[in-house]
């Protein structure tokens, strides 16, 4: 059996599992605050086959996620992404978002406690945008576009992984036997469970906000992720031949992609999953929740520290902070021309990048080395922000 | 596009038959597995319901086989009495067999079967005649149609009347045709009728007979007939958003005679007569007393993984079932004003500790905000106790007084300078009050005893080892109280307190200086303390005395000046009941986390959750730990919950 392109393909075969159990599932489902909870529990003690239908479309759900992620970064590695891919990676990237979000819209149906906190950190929570999106907007846009991503990505393919699909939805309908879907308390406005997670996926992005603001860290962030994975084909000049033999000849563009993905992306999800308890402290799994706990943890921003080393009064005043952060921030992007500089005449791959391009990559990838900087920033010398703007009420 | 690769290589597709069949046969299991699952592992009621099926039938088998021996017994002795009988319930089935057989051989004989023939034959003719009559009745209609339709469109209508007029005549004569068939008819019937009469009288006879066991036969047939079916109940108007409660699909006997020796779930509710009668299931359901998951129907949680759904002992499902006394708690959701209740009678015992010692004073209760303040008004304290008493039994009462209601408050650092600082303030802000009746106090302490044991001070007071326990004992009041104020107190009681529940004795002043020389033979008098009594006239001591006495809530029992209108300084126990165990600090005790662990530890040993940041403020009212028990109880059964009005007697 040849594993390479099945999690696409399986990616597709969940999509089909999560269509059928979802259309049955809407037949005894009320998108009203009122019925909502009570008709999860009919479902999983009145309606024949209830749990049953329920937890496919709950495991389907998470495998589709998972399929998707492994798609992607298979696909990076054989380097299929290059011309003339590139507007199918890029449809493919927009068709990951969507899952994530058809995903994170579904969980807020059931209408328990998560469901209700995962939507209170955004908005005013009302169920029917959610179920609309959920079960219509979000599926139809994915199904257009999936039918696009398919079509010019097998003009030159293998086929559908049968074999494998057949043991996905043996796998699938084994957990759904096995395991129910959780269901929690009915919704209570009045209450916020400690810790109060979000789904998985979007764990990594909840990491952050201990370093970031929350603006940043659920917005910026994001947009910059999508915005990069988009860019990748048309950034990456490297002509060599498309396939897993390839990733010796392209150290630059793997690695660092490895590094977001698994680093940036993937650890903070464990760690958010596994780690973090009441308080969004630090546990080990083999550790007690307590929430009572507390850690001593006193950040400083960055012009406080400097003027506190540096004996430097005048550092502390907003605007000088606000400037020197600024400031600072500059010279880090300007690394990038400095190396433009230095290397810039004798490396190959940085003439064929050309002045607008490397640009482009050279901010990339430095904002993407950010985060581990900042990160370290943070454990090391215990700095909150390295620049405060309280005029517009922003922190970085 | 569904092309796999194995298409493409030969060698491949050669081993791979055999993985599609090995991948076939188990997707076709597992899909089984599914079904089964489904069907018949979480629906775990089924099981109970044919169970309990089988339980029923054996029960009426065994009652039928019982009958059917004395039936047969009684019909040996019938059969050997002699023909005839005057009555046929006399006659035995046997012998009914023989008439009703008899009977139907005259049915088979000829002379019957001519009349038979001859009956049909008439049938038929009395149908065709009518078939006559009725088609005459459609053309007569048809007839009235067309004349009406040409009349209106003025065409000749003569000839229509005519036939109009000559069928009308024909219908006569058919009625009358028809009338004399049926009058046939109905003469041959009744011939007919007369060979049944005989066999229709013998069956009946036989089934008159029959008829005891026949009824149980019935009931057997519909047992075996059942099908499972989830049996719910639906009120609307209870709880949040509607109880469902299908508690009976397994527990089918809960309302029923006759199943009182079962085991769960088959058993019939151990206090139908007095409870569940009173308390309909359509309109009272089960969980509204009970608790657990009503709608739940699984008894087993995953196949992995424990779990009683139904019970609602499983994760997040926050009302589990009631069990033990806590199933009293539910009582006095409604029956919130029954004093004795025999059946709930640990919470009730509880309500009854929670009024006694004053817990309302401090802890908002719904419905108890008008309770009384359990203990005596502190307005004119001054003129009353020794300030040295004070400061000893504010410390401990029940040094002073072994079975003394007021709790203990366990100050902690600085105990005594507390305790002054309050009596500071008490004293200070006491009201001055001239004594009615001076203080010229002589008295005769022979007299006072021979009054003491004649007015009547032993009813309620306990004296030595005798006496009443309604009241404060006097053994050792005089280290308590002052003279002065007992020669004013017995002449006119409600002077001081309006509200106190003492009467007033109608002493003379000689009687009451003599009853007061008496008593303060009891105990010894103070050990003045004049450093003590200068600090407390220290007004920086009064002032946190003032604090102390808003922390501690002194006020929610005792009337205060100063605290007239102030709020209970404690926790709101409205919603108790349901407050959930991650809600509760439990400090840095080791406390298995339940409910019933935090309350009744709290009520035993208030300080307990106590940490070196947090000061717990309820004073420790030295209850056993049967008194704990009921008031959890009690407590329990606050959880906020709406009661219609209908269900309300």
């Amino acid at each position: 059996m040849n594993v390479r392109g099945y999690a696409g393909g399986l990616a597709l075969l969940s999509f089909l599992v999560l269509s059928v159990t979802g259309i049955i599932l809407m037949f005894h489902y009320r998108p009203v605050e009122e019925y909502a909870y009570l008709d999860m529990k009919s479902l999983q003690f009145d309606v024949p086959f209830g749990m049953f239908l329920r937890n496919m479309h709950r495991w389907a759900a998470h495998g589709m996620v998972i399929l998707v992620l492994v798609h992607m970064f298979r696909v990076f590695l054989s380097g299929n992404y290059k011309s003339p891919q590139g507007f199918n990676w890029a449809v493919g990237v927009v068709l990951l978002v969507l899952t994530f979000l058809m995903s994170g819209t579904g969980y807020v149906l059931p209408w328990d406690q998560p469901s209700f906190e995962s939507v209170a950190i955004f908005v005013r929570p009302t169920l029917l945008p959610f179920y609309v999106f959920h079960c219509l907007v979000l599926p139809a846009v994915a199904t257009g576009l999936m039918i696009v991503h398919v079509r010019k990505a097998t003009e030159s393919k293998e086929g559908f992984p049968l074999k494998a699909g057949l043991v996905l939805l043996i796998l699938l309908m084994v957990c759904s036997i096995l395991f129910d879907a959780p269901l929690e308390e009915a919704t209570n406005l009045s209450v916020t469970r400690n810790p109060s997670k979000a789904p998985w996926y979007f764990l990594g992005l909840q990491e952050m906000q201990v370093y970031f603001d929350p603006w940043i860290a659920s917005v910026v962030l994001p947009c910059l992720i999508i915005v990069g994975l988009i860019l990748i084909p048309y950034l990456d000049v490297n002509k060599k031949e498309v396939g897993h033999d390839s990733i010796r000849e392209r150290k630059f563009a793997v690695s660092v992609f490895c590094f977001g993905f698994f680093i940036l992306w993937l650890l903070p999800i464990l760690v958010g999953l596994f780690l973090r308890g009441p308080g969004w402290n630090l546990y080990m799994p083999w550790e007690e929740w307590d929430p009572g706990k507390v850690v001593a943890a006193n950040p400083v921003d960055l012009n406080l520290f400097l003027s506190q080393r540096l004996g430097l009064d005048f550092l502390r005043n907003e605007v000088v902070g606000a400037l020197l952060g600024l400031v600072i921030i500059g010279l880090y992007y300007s690394l990038g021309v400095v190396f433009y500089r230095w290397k810039g005449r004798r490396s190959a791959t940085v003439r064929e990048l050309g002045a607008v391009r490397y640009a482009v990559v050279a901010f990339l990838f430095l904002t993407m080395m950010a985060l581990p900087i900042r990160m370290i920033l943070r454990w090391t010398l215990h700095i909150k922000s390295v620049v405060t703007l309280p005029w517009i009420g922003l922190n970085i | 596009m569904m092309m796999t690769q194995d298409d493409r290589n030969p060698i491949e597709k050669k081993s791979s038959k055999g993985t599609w069949f090995v991948l076939g046969v188990l997707f076709f299991l597992v899909f089984l597995w599914a079904i089964y699952d489904a069907m018949f592992v979480r629906p775990s009621w089924k099981g109970y319901q044919r169970a309990f099926n089988q339980l029923e039938l054996g029960k009426i088998q065994e009652e039928y086989e019982k009958a059917k021996r004395a039936f047969n017994a009684e019909d040996d002795r019938l059969d050997r009495l002699r023909e005839p009988v005057a009555d046929e319930s006399e006659i035995s089935l046997r012998r009914i067999r023989l008439k009703v057989e008899a009977a139907e051989v005259r049915l088979e004989g000829g002379e019957f079967r001519r009349l038979e023939r001859k009956l049909r034959e008439r049938r038929y003719r009395l149908a065709d005649a009518g078939q006559q009559l009725e088609f005459t009745k459609g053309r007569l209609e048809e007839i009235y149609y067309k004349r009406k339709h040409a009349s209106s469109s003025g065409e000749e209508v003569a000839g229509l009347k005519k036939e109009y007029s000559d069928l009308e005549r024909k219908i006569a004569e058919l009625e009358k045709e028809v009338a004399t068939k049926e009058a046939e008819e109905a003469e041959l019937q009744r011939q007919a009728d007369d060979y049944y009469v005989e066999v229709k009288k013998w069956k009946d006879a036989e089934r008159k007979r029959l008829e005891p066991l026949a009824s149980l036969e019935t009931r057997m047939k519909g047992i075996r007939s059942r099908r499972p079916e989830i049996r719910q109940r639906v009120i609307a108007d209870l709880g949040d958003g509607g109880t469902v409660d299908r508690c009976e699909s397994c527990h089918v006997a809960i309302d029923r005679v006759g199943f009182e020796d079962q085991k769960n779930p088959f058993k019939t509710h151990p206090f139908r007569e007095q409870i569940l009668v009173k308390h309909p299931i359509e309109n009272f359901g089960c969980t509204t007393c009970h608790g657990g998951q009503g709608r739940a129907t699984r008894i087993k949680g995953m196949p992995l993984g424990p779990g009683d759904f139904v019970h609602g002992f499983v994760p997040h499902w926050t009302d589990p079932l009631l069990r033990g006394d806590f199933i009293q708690s539910s009582c006095i959701k409604c029956h919130e004003d029954q004093r004795r209740f025999e059946k709930a009678s640990v919470a009730m015992a509880g309500k009854r500790l929670f009024l006694d010692r004053g817990c309302s004073g401090c802890h908002i209760l719904k419905g108890s905000e008008t309770a009384p303040k359990v203990a005596p008004s502190l307005r004119k304290i001054a003129n009353k106790v020794y300030p040295e008493w004070m400061v000893s039994w504010i410390k401990n009462p029940r040094g002073y007084l072994p079975h003394a209601k007021m709790p203990r408050f366990s100050f902690g650092i600085d105990e005594e300078g507390k305790v002054e600082k309050i009596v500071s303030y008490l004293i200070g802000s006491s009201e001055p009050d001239e004594l009615p009746f001076g203080s010229d106090l002589e008295g005769n302490q022979e007299e006072g005893k021979r009054i003491c044991e004649t007015v009547g001070c032993l009813g309620c007071h306990t004296l030595g080892n005798q006496g009443g326990e309604f009241a404060p004992p006097l053994d050792r009041i005089a280290s308590k109280t002052t003279a002065n104020w007992i020669y004013n107190w017995v002449q006119d009681p409600k002077h001081f307190n309006s509200e106190t529940q003492m009467p007033s004795l109608n002493l003379s002043s000689r009687e009451a200086a003599d009853l007061t020389a008496y008593l303060m033979q009891q105990g010894e008098g103070p050990q003045r303390d004049e450093t003590l009594r200068e600090r407390l006239k220290d007004p920086e001591n009064e002032k946190k005395g003032f604090q102390l006495i808003s922390q501690y809530g002194c006020y929610g029992c005792h009337e205060i000046k100063g605290f007239e209108n102030a709020p209970g300084p404690c926790m709101e126990l409205t919603a108790i009941g349901k407050k959930k165990v991650r809600d509760f600090d439990y400090g840095d005790t080791k406390v298995p986390r339940t409910w019933r662990n935090w309350v009744s530890g709290k009520l035993r040993d208030p300080r307990m959750y106590q940490t070196e940041r947090t000061t717990a403020r309820m004073p420790n009212f030295d209850l056993s730990w049967e008194q704990v028990h009921s008031l959890t109880v009690f407590l329990r059964g606050f959880k906020e919950e709406k009661v219609p009005q209908r269900l309300i007697p």
